[in-house]
Protein backbone atom coordinates (compact mmCIF):
# COMPACT_ATOMS: atom_id res chain seq x y z
CA UNK A 1 0.00 0.00 0.00
CA UNK A 2 2.69 2.16 0.56
CA UNK A 3 3.35 2.88 -3.23
CA UNK A 4 -0.56 4.36 -4.04
CA UNK A 5 0.49 7.35 -4.11
CA UNK A 6 2.91 6.73 -7.22
CA UNK A 7 0.54 3.65 -8.63
CA UNK A 8 -3.01 4.41 -8.64
CA UNK A 9 -2.58 8.26 -10.43
CA UNK A 10 -0.40 6.44 -12.58
CA UNK A 11 -4.07 4.50 -13.56
CA UNK A 12 -5.98 8.21 -14.43
CA UNK A 13 -3.26 9.17 -17.00
CA UNK A 14 -2.84 6.13 -18.42
CA UNK A 15 -6.71 6.02 -18.91
CA UNK A 16 -6.48 9.47 -19.87
CA UNK A 17 -3.88 8.50 -22.02
CA UNK A 18 -5.67 6.06 -24.17
CA UNK A 19 -8.71 8.34 -24.44
CA UNK A 20 -6.20 11.25 -26.45
CA UNK A 21 -4.96 7.79 -28.53
CA UNK A 22 -8.65 6.99 -29.71
CA UNK A 23 -9.50 10.26 -30.15
CA UNK A 24 -6.57 10.57 -32.89
CA UNK A 25 -8.20 7.31 -34.34
CA UNK A 26 -11.46 9.21 -34.24
CA UNK A 27 -10.03 12.10 -36.29
CA UNK A 28 -8.57 9.52 -38.81
CA UNK A 29 -11.73 7.71 -39.35
CA UNK A 30 -13.59 10.62 -40.13
CA UNK A 31 -11.07 11.54 -42.62
CA UNK A 32 -11.38 7.81 -43.99
CA UNK A 33 -14.86 8.91 -43.88
CA UNK A 34 -14.51 11.73 -46.11
CA UNK A 35 -12.47 9.91 -48.29
CA UNK A 36 -14.91 7.17 -49.04
CA UNK A 37 -17.66 10.37 -49.41
CA UNK A 38 -14.58 11.62 -52.37
CA UNK A 39 -14.24 7.96 -54.22
CA UNK A 40 -17.94 7.74 -54.54
CA UNK A 41 -18.23 10.66 -55.91
CA UNK A 42 -15.65 9.96 -58.33
CA UNK A 43 -17.16 6.04 -58.81
CA UNK A 44 -20.61 8.10 -59.87
CA UNK A 45 -18.67 10.15 -62.55
CA UNK A 46 -17.22 7.18 -63.68
CA UNK A 47 -20.14 4.70 -63.62
CA UNK A 48 -19.47 1.59 -65.36
CA UNK A 49 -15.66 2.10 -65.53
CA UNK A 50 -15.38 2.20 -61.89
CA UNK A 51 -18.34 -0.43 -60.70
CA UNK A 52 -16.12 -2.26 -58.38
CA UNK A 53 -14.14 0.71 -56.76
CA UNK A 54 -17.88 1.94 -55.98
CA UNK A 55 -18.61 -1.01 -54.15
CA UNK A 56 -15.24 -0.44 -52.33
CA UNK A 57 -16.31 3.25 -51.47
CA UNK A 58 -19.26 1.86 -49.86
CA UNK A 59 -17.71 -0.81 -47.61
CA UNK A 60 -15.27 1.85 -46.12
CA UNK A 61 -18.08 4.65 -45.92
CA UNK A 62 -19.61 1.97 -43.29
CA UNK A 63 -16.43 0.89 -42.01
CA UNK A 64 -14.95 4.47 -41.16
CA UNK A 65 -18.72 5.14 -39.48
CA UNK A 66 -18.29 1.65 -37.51
CA UNK A 67 -14.82 3.11 -36.92
CA UNK A 68 -15.73 6.67 -35.20
CA UNK A 69 -18.96 4.81 -33.37
CA UNK A 70 -16.50 2.28 -31.28
CA UNK A 71 -13.39 4.65 -30.74
CA UNK A 72 -16.41 6.98 -29.11
CA UNK A 73 -17.28 4.28 -26.94
CA UNK A 74 -14.17 3.36 -25.96
CA UNK A 75 -13.20 7.13 -25.28
CA UNK A 76 -16.58 7.01 -22.46
CA UNK A 77 -14.94 3.83 -21.46
CA UNK A 78 -11.67 5.31 -20.71
CA UNK A 79 -13.46 8.27 -18.79
CA UNK A 80 -15.38 5.68 -17.02
CA UNK A 81 -12.02 4.00 -16.07
CA UNK A 82 -10.47 7.38 -15.52
CA UNK A 83 -13.20 8.02 -12.92
CA UNK A 84 -13.25 4.55 -11.16
CA UNK A 85 -9.64 4.82 -10.83
CA UNK A 86 -10.05 8.24 -8.95
CA UNK A 87 -13.07 6.75 -6.82
CA UNK A 88 -10.91 3.45 -6.27
CA UNK A 89 -7.59 5.54 -4.94
CA UNK A 90 -10.61 7.47 -2.40
CA UNK A 91 -11.75 4.22 -1.16
CA UNK A 92 -7.66 2.94 -1.12
CA UNK A 93 -6.45 5.95 0.68
CA UNK A 94 -9.26 5.82 3.43
CA UNK A 95 -8.47 2.08 4.42
CA UNK A 96 -4.47 3.22 4.46
CA UNK A 97 -5.64 5.66 6.88
CA UNK A 98 -7.42 3.68 8.63
CA UNK A 99 -4.92 1.17 9.36
CA UNK A 100 -2.95 4.12 10.60
CA UNK A 101 -5.34 5.06 12.67
CA UNK A 102 -5.50 1.60 14.04
CA UNK A 103 -1.96 1.79 14.86
CA UNK A 104 -1.89 4.78 16.62
CA UNK A 105 -5.30 4.18 18.43
CA UNK A 106 -4.37 0.74 19.75
CA UNK A 107 -4.97 1.64 23.26
CA UNK A 108 -7.56 3.89 22.72
CA UNK A 109 -10.99 3.42 24.60
CA UNK A 110 -13.38 3.53 21.58
CA UNK A 111 -10.87 2.13 19.10
CA UNK A 112 -13.08 -0.98 18.48
CA UNK A 113 -16.33 1.82 17.02
CA UNK A 114 -14.05 1.95 13.41
CA UNK A 115 -15.01 -1.72 12.72
CA UNK A 116 -17.95 -0.42 11.21
CA UNK A 117 -16.27 2.07 8.96
CA UNK A 118 -13.71 -0.74 7.87
CA UNK A 119 -16.17 -3.19 6.85
CA UNK A 120 -17.51 -0.68 4.68
CA UNK A 121 -14.48 0.29 3.42
CA UNK A 122 -13.25 -3.59 2.78
CA UNK A 123 -16.90 -4.12 1.09
CA UNK A 124 -16.53 -0.85 -1.13
CA UNK A 125 -12.88 -1.83 -2.14
CA UNK A 126 -14.20 -5.22 -3.44
CA UNK A 127 -16.65 -4.33 -5.39
CA UNK A 128 -14.60 -1.13 -7.14
CA UNK A 129 -12.16 -3.64 -7.82
CA UNK A 130 -14.54 -6.02 -9.30
CA UNK A 131 -15.84 -3.18 -11.43
CA UNK A 132 -12.63 -1.41 -12.38
CA UNK A 133 -11.54 -5.38 -13.87
CA UNK A 134 -15.34 -5.38 -15.72
CA UNK A 135 -14.39 -1.67 -17.06
CA UNK A 136 -10.94 -2.71 -18.53
CA UNK A 137 -12.18 -6.24 -19.83
CA UNK A 138 -14.98 -4.16 -21.90
CA UNK A 139 -12.04 -1.84 -23.31
CA UNK A 140 -9.92 -4.54 -23.99
CA UNK A 141 -13.16 -6.16 -26.51
CA UNK A 142 -13.81 -2.64 -27.76
CA UNK A 143 -10.18 -2.29 -28.90
CA UNK A 144 -9.89 -5.75 -30.61
CA UNK A 145 -13.18 -4.64 -32.54
CA UNK A 146 -11.80 -1.84 -33.46
CA UNK A 147 -9.09 -3.75 -34.29
CA UNK A 148 -10.86 -6.36 -36.79
CA UNK A 149 -12.25 -3.60 -38.46
CA UNK A 150 -9.16 -1.84 -39.71
CA UNK A 151 -7.53 -4.96 -40.71
CA UNK A 152 -10.51 -4.96 -43.12
CA UNK A 153 -9.56 -1.68 -43.96
CA UNK A 154 -6.57 -2.79 -44.95
CA UNK A 155 -7.53 -5.47 -47.65
CA UNK A 156 -9.63 -3.52 -48.81
CA UNK A 157 -6.61 -0.82 -49.70
CA UNK A 158 -5.10 -3.39 -51.47
CA UNK A 159 -8.43 -4.18 -53.13
CA UNK A 160 -8.58 -0.80 -54.20
CA UNK A 161 -5.91 -0.48 -55.71
CA UNK A 162 -6.67 -3.61 -58.20
CA UNK A 163 -10.01 -1.99 -58.87
CA UNK A 164 -8.44 1.32 -59.82
CA UNK A 165 -6.38 -0.29 -62.48
CA UNK A 166 -9.77 -1.43 -64.24
CA UNK A 167 -11.00 2.27 -63.94
CA UNK A 168 -9.73 3.66 -67.71
CA UNK A 169 -9.53 7.51 -67.10
CA UNK A 170 -10.58 7.82 -63.13
CA UNK A 171 -7.38 4.85 -62.63
CA UNK A 172 -4.94 7.69 -61.17
CA UNK A 173 -7.45 9.38 -59.35
CA UNK A 174 -8.97 6.65 -57.46
CA UNK A 175 -5.40 4.79 -56.98
CA UNK A 176 -4.85 8.43 -54.70
CA UNK A 177 -8.01 7.70 -52.79
CA UNK A 178 -6.74 3.70 -52.22
CA UNK A 179 -3.60 4.96 -50.82
CA UNK A 180 -5.26 7.84 -48.57
CA UNK A 181 -7.43 4.24 -47.20
CA UNK A 182 -4.45 2.54 -46.81
CA UNK A 183 -2.81 5.45 -44.70
CA UNK A 184 -5.52 6.08 -42.71
CA UNK A 185 -5.99 2.11 -41.57
CA UNK A 186 -1.94 2.34 -41.22
CA UNK A 187 -2.52 5.39 -39.05
CA UNK A 188 -5.59 3.74 -36.87
CA UNK A 189 -3.62 0.59 -36.41
CA UNK A 190 -0.79 2.85 -34.80
CA UNK A 191 -3.09 4.42 -32.19
CA UNK A 192 -4.48 1.11 -31.33
CA UNK A 193 -1.10 -0.65 -30.86
CA UNK A 194 -0.37 1.96 -28.87
CA UNK A 195 -3.39 2.00 -26.66
CA UNK A 196 -2.96 -1.57 -26.17
CA UNK A 197 0.30 -0.90 -24.61
CA UNK A 198 -1.17 1.82 -22.54
CA UNK A 199 -3.90 -1.05 -21.30
CA UNK A 200 -1.39 -3.93 -20.65
CA UNK A 201 1.04 -1.46 -18.75
CA UNK A 202 -2.75 -0.66 -16.98
CA UNK A 203 -3.23 -4.07 -16.31
CA UNK A 204 -0.18 -4.68 -14.58
CA UNK A 205 -0.12 -1.46 -12.36
CA UNK A 206 -3.36 -2.94 -11.00
CA UNK A 207 -2.27 -6.71 -10.73
CA UNK A 208 0.80 -4.71 -8.25
CA UNK A 209 -2.12 -3.01 -6.66
CA UNK A 210 -4.33 -6.11 -6.09
CA UNK A 211 -0.82 -7.38 -4.41
CA UNK A 212 -0.37 -4.51 -2.08
CA UNK A 213 -1.07 -5.00 1.53
CA UNK A 214 -4.44 -4.42 3.24
CA UNK A 215 -4.85 -4.89 6.67
CA UNK B 1 -0.95 14.13 18.85
CA UNK B 2 -1.70 16.44 22.02
CA UNK B 3 -5.35 16.11 23.69
CA UNK B 4 -5.89 19.10 26.04
CA UNK B 5 -9.14 19.52 27.42
CA UNK B 6 -9.75 23.20 27.65
CA UNK B 7 -12.79 23.30 29.48
CA UNK B 8 -15.67 21.43 30.81
CA UNK B 9 -19.20 21.45 33.17
CA UNK B 10 -21.28 18.96 34.25
CA UNK B 11 -22.54 17.93 30.77
CA UNK B 12 -19.82 18.78 28.43
CA UNK B 13 -16.26 18.79 27.75
CA UNK B 14 -14.43 20.63 25.53
CA UNK B 15 -10.86 19.10 24.01
CA UNK B 16 -8.48 20.39 21.83
CA UNK B 17 -6.17 18.79 19.54
CA UNK B 18 -3.11 19.63 18.02
CA UNK B 19 0.80 20.25 18.39
CA UNK B 20 1.29 17.46 16.54
CA UNK B 21 5.06 16.41 16.58
CA UNK B 22 4.45 13.62 13.57
CA UNK B 23 2.70 15.87 11.12
CA UNK B 24 4.60 16.87 7.82
CA UNK B 25 7.28 19.68 7.86
CA UNK B 26 5.92 21.73 5.31
CA UNK B 27 1.97 21.71 7.08
CA UNK B 28 1.02 24.44 9.55
CA UNK B 29 0.00 23.32 13.07
CA UNK B 30 -3.51 23.63 13.39
CA UNK B 31 -5.80 23.20 16.37
CA UNK B 32 -9.00 21.01 15.75
CA UNK B 33 -11.64 21.48 18.85
CA UNK B 34 -14.29 18.64 19.66
CA UNK B 35 -17.27 19.10 22.17
CA UNK B 36 -18.71 16.41 23.73
CA UNK B 37 -22.04 17.03 25.40
CA UNK B 38 -23.94 13.64 26.38
CA UNK B 39 -23.66 10.91 23.65
CA UNK B 40 -22.87 13.43 21.34
CA UNK B 41 -19.68 15.08 20.34
CA UNK B 42 -19.28 17.79 17.50
CA UNK B 43 -15.79 18.18 15.82
CA UNK B 44 -14.97 21.81 14.80
CA UNK B 45 -12.69 22.41 11.80
CA UNK B 46 -11.82 19.00 11.99
CA UNK B 47 -8.23 19.75 9.87
CA UNK B 48 -6.75 18.90 6.99
CA UNK B 49 -6.22 15.39 5.09
CA UNK B 50 -2.66 14.88 6.07
CA UNK B 51 -3.94 15.04 10.03
CA UNK B 52 -7.08 12.61 9.17
CA UNK B 53 -5.48 9.40 11.07
CA UNK B 54 -3.60 11.37 14.26
CA UNK B 55 -6.77 12.92 14.43
CA UNK B 56 -9.21 10.09 14.54
CA UNK B 57 -6.67 8.14 16.71
CA UNK B 58 -7.14 10.94 18.79
CA UNK B 59 -10.56 11.29 19.08
CA UNK B 60 -11.31 7.68 19.63
CA UNK B 61 -9.59 8.17 23.38
CA UNK B 62 -12.43 10.14 24.08
CA UNK B 63 -15.62 9.17 21.75
CA UNK B 64 -16.54 6.65 19.65
CA UNK B 65 -17.05 7.23 15.95
CA UNK B 66 -21.13 6.58 17.04
CA UNK B 67 -20.57 9.47 19.41
CA UNK B 68 -19.53 11.82 16.24
CA UNK B 69 -22.68 12.98 15.33
CA UNK B 70 -21.71 16.49 13.94
CA UNK B 71 -19.27 18.35 12.25
CA UNK B 72 -18.71 22.06 11.91
CA UNK B 73 -16.22 23.98 9.15
CA UNK B 74 -15.93 27.68 10.04
CA UNK B 75 -15.03 28.21 6.29
CA UNK B 76 -13.76 26.55 3.15
CA UNK B 77 -9.83 26.18 4.05
CA UNK B 78 -7.72 23.14 3.46
CA UNK B 79 -6.70 23.12 6.45
CA UNK B 80 -9.67 23.80 7.99
CA UNK B 81 -12.12 20.73 6.11
CA UNK B 82 -9.65 18.73 3.29
CA UNK B 83 -9.72 15.53 5.67
CA UNK B 84 -14.17 15.98 5.03
CA UNK B 85 -13.31 12.81 1.82
CA UNK B 86 -12.11 10.32 4.46
CA UNK B 87 -14.95 11.50 7.36
CA UNK B 88 -17.37 11.19 4.87
CA UNK B 89 -16.01 7.43 4.75
CA UNK B 90 -15.91 7.43 8.80
CA UNK B 91 -18.81 8.94 9.52
CA UNK B 92 -21.50 8.44 7.13
CA UNK B 93 -24.71 9.57 9.11
CA UNK B 94 -23.02 12.75 10.55
CA UNK B 95 -24.47 16.44 9.41
CA UNK B 96 -21.28 18.99 8.37
CA UNK B 97 -22.21 22.16 9.51
CA UNK B 98 -21.10 25.35 7.21
CA UNK B 99 -21.26 28.56 5.77
CA UNK B 100 -24.21 28.58 2.81
CA UNK B 101 -21.99 29.91 0.37
CA UNK B 102 -19.29 26.89 0.77
CA UNK B 103 -21.80 24.31 -0.39
CA UNK B 104 -20.60 23.52 -3.79
CA UNK B 105 -16.78 23.85 -3.42
CA UNK B 106 -16.37 22.19 0.00
CA UNK B 107 -18.60 19.05 -1.58
CA UNK B 108 -14.76 19.17 -3.93
CA UNK B 109 -12.99 17.47 -0.59
CA UNK B 110 -15.42 14.42 -1.64
CA UNK B 111 -18.83 14.14 0.11
CA UNK B 112 -21.22 11.22 -0.57
CA UNK B 113 -22.18 10.53 2.43
CA UNK B 114 -22.69 13.45 4.95
CA UNK B 115 -25.30 15.65 5.09
CA UNK B 116 -24.57 19.54 4.44
CA UNK B 117 -26.31 21.99 6.87
CA UNK B 118 -25.95 25.29 4.96
CA UNK B 119 -25.60 27.75 7.65
CA UNK B 120 -27.29 31.12 6.59
CA UNK B 121 -25.34 34.55 6.84
CA UNK B 122 -27.12 35.50 10.36
CA UNK B 123 -25.52 32.81 11.78
CA UNK B 124 -27.39 29.86 13.41
CA UNK B 125 -27.22 26.81 16.39
CA UNK B 126 -26.38 23.58 17.16
CA UNK B 127 -28.51 21.28 18.88
CA UNK B 128 -26.94 18.38 20.28
CA UNK B 129 -29.46 16.48 22.09
CA UNK B 130 -30.58 19.93 24.13
CA UNK B 131 -27.22 21.16 24.79
CA UNK B 132 -27.07 24.11 22.07
CA UNK B 133 -23.67 26.24 20.99
CA UNK B 134 -24.29 29.41 18.51
CA UNK B 135 -22.56 29.87 14.92
CA UNK B 136 -21.01 33.40 14.96
CA UNK B 137 -20.90 35.09 11.77
CA UNK B 138 -17.32 36.36 11.42
CA UNK B 139 -17.48 37.05 7.61
CA UNK B 140 -14.35 38.14 5.91
CA UNK B 141 -12.47 37.01 9.00
CA UNK B 142 -10.92 35.69 6.75
CA UNK B 143 -13.51 34.17 4.37
CA UNK B 144 -16.04 35.96 2.77
CA UNK B 145 -18.52 32.90 4.48
CA UNK B 146 -17.21 32.33 8.04
CA UNK B 147 -18.43 31.49 11.29
CA UNK B 148 -17.49 30.86 14.38
CA UNK B 149 -18.86 28.77 17.74
CA UNK B 150 -19.80 29.79 21.07
CA UNK B 151 -20.46 27.87 23.62
CA UNK B 152 -22.63 30.04 26.39
CA UNK B 153 -22.50 27.01 29.06
CA UNK B 154 -18.75 26.81 28.94
CA UNK B 155 -18.23 30.29 27.61
CA UNK B 156 -15.91 29.05 25.26
CA UNK B 157 -15.41 30.93 21.57
CA UNK B 158 -14.18 28.82 18.95
CA UNK B 159 -12.45 32.01 16.55
CA UNK B 160 -11.22 29.78 13.90
CA UNK B 161 -8.04 32.34 12.19
CA UNK B 162 -9.13 34.92 14.41
CA UNK B 163 -6.41 35.22 16.79
CA UNK B 164 -4.54 33.20 15.30
CA UNK B 165 -0.42 32.64 15.39
CA UNK B 166 1.67 30.64 13.34
CA UNK B 167 3.92 28.98 15.79
CA UNK B 168 6.01 25.93 16.35
CA UNK B 169 4.29 22.61 17.70
CA UNK B 170 6.13 23.20 20.87
CA UNK B 171 4.12 26.74 21.41
CA UNK B 172 2.94 26.51 24.82
CA UNK B 173 -0.82 26.09 24.66
CA UNK B 174 -2.19 29.29 26.73
CA UNK B 175 -0.89 33.12 25.91
CA UNK B 176 0.69 34.42 29.06
CA UNK B 177 2.30 37.43 27.65
CA UNK B 178 0.17 39.09 25.22
CA UNK B 179 2.68 42.15 24.12
CA UNK B 180 5.18 39.65 23.53
CA UNK B 181 2.62 37.64 21.55
CA UNK B 182 1.42 40.29 19.67
CA UNK B 183 4.37 39.98 16.74
CA UNK B 184 3.30 36.46 16.18
CA UNK B 185 -0.07 37.98 15.81
CA UNK B 186 0.53 40.95 13.23
CA UNK B 187 1.32 39.92 10.40
CA UNK B 188 -0.81 37.21 9.71
CA UNK B 189 -4.37 39.72 10.42
CA UNK B 190 -3.03 42.37 8.63
CA UNK B 191 -2.55 40.30 5.02
CA UNK B 192 -5.44 37.96 5.78
CA UNK B 193 -8.02 39.43 7.38
CA UNK B 194 -9.36 41.78 4.56
CA UNK B 195 -11.90 44.34 5.69
CA UNK B 196 -11.78 46.37 8.58
CA UNK B 197 -15.41 47.48 8.26
CA UNK B 198 -16.20 43.38 8.99
CA UNK B 199 -13.27 43.22 11.25
CA UNK B 200 -15.09 45.79 13.52
CA UNK B 201 -19.46 44.96 13.04
CA UNK B 202 -17.68 41.43 14.22
CA UNK B 203 -15.80 42.73 17.28
CA UNK B 204 -18.57 45.08 18.64
CA UNK B 205 -20.62 41.79 18.22
CA UNK B 206 -17.89 39.60 20.21
CA UNK B 207 -17.57 42.44 23.09
CA UNK B 208 -21.60 41.62 23.81
CA UNK B 209 -20.77 37.75 24.60
CA UNK B 210 -19.20 36.33 27.99
CA UNK B 211 -16.26 34.96 26.76
CA UNK B 212 -13.62 33.05 28.93
CA UNK B 213 -11.99 31.19 26.16
CA UNK B 214 -11.15 32.33 23.24
CA UNK B 215 -9.80 29.13 21.10
CA UNK B 216 -8.28 30.12 17.17
CA UNK B 217 -7.41 27.49 15.23
CA UNK B 218 -3.77 28.19 15.07
CA UNK B 219 -1.47 28.97 17.94
CA UNK B 220 -2.31 29.91 21.35
CA UNK B 221 -5.65 30.08 23.38
CA UNK B 222 -6.27 33.25 25.16
CA UNK B 223 -7.90 33.39 28.74
CA UNK B 224 -9.02 36.30 31.20
CA UNK B 225 -7.98 39.83 30.34
CA UNK B 226 -6.07 38.58 27.17
CA UNK B 227 -9.73 38.14 25.81
CA UNK B 228 -9.91 42.20 25.92
CA UNK B 229 -6.61 42.95 25.50
CA UNK B 230 -6.98 40.75 21.99
CA UNK B 231 -10.00 42.40 20.89
CA UNK B 232 -8.56 46.06 21.74
CA UNK B 233 -5.36 45.36 19.65
CA UNK B 234 -7.50 43.76 16.74
CA UNK B 235 -10.26 46.76 16.91
CA UNK B 236 -7.04 49.58 16.74
CA UNK B 237 -5.14 47.21 13.76
CA UNK B 238 -5.43 48.06 10.43
CA UNK B 239 -6.46 44.96 8.49
CA UNK B 240 -6.08 44.43 4.42
CA UNK B 241 -2.48 45.13 4.61
CA UNK B 242 0.47 43.26 2.75
CA UNK B 243 3.90 44.44 3.79
CA UNK B 244 5.27 44.88 0.91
Amino acid sequence: MGSLNQVRPSVFVIAAQIASHLNLATKTAQQLSLTAKNARAITTRAGQQALGFNAIATFIQELASETIRLAQEINRKALQISMQATELERVQQARFKLNKVILLAEQARYVDSVSGFSKRNARQLKVLNQEFYTLQMELTGLIEQIEKQVRSATVIASMSKIEASKSGSFQQQLEVIGGNIHASADAIKNQLLHSKRLLNQMRGIDENDSHCSVK
Amino acid sequence: MKTTVIAQSNNSQWLMFGRDNEKPDKIIDTNQYMLIAGERALLMDPGGIELFAPMLAAVLRHASVEHITDLFASHQDPDIISSLGLWDQALPDARLHSPWLWEGFISHFGMNNITYIPVPDQGGSINLSGYQVEMIPAHYLHSSGNFHIYDPNTKVYMSGDVGAALESVDAPLYVDNFEEHIPKMKGFHQRWMPSNRAKNEWISRVRKLDIEIFAPQHGRIFTGENITKFLDWFEALEVGLTNR
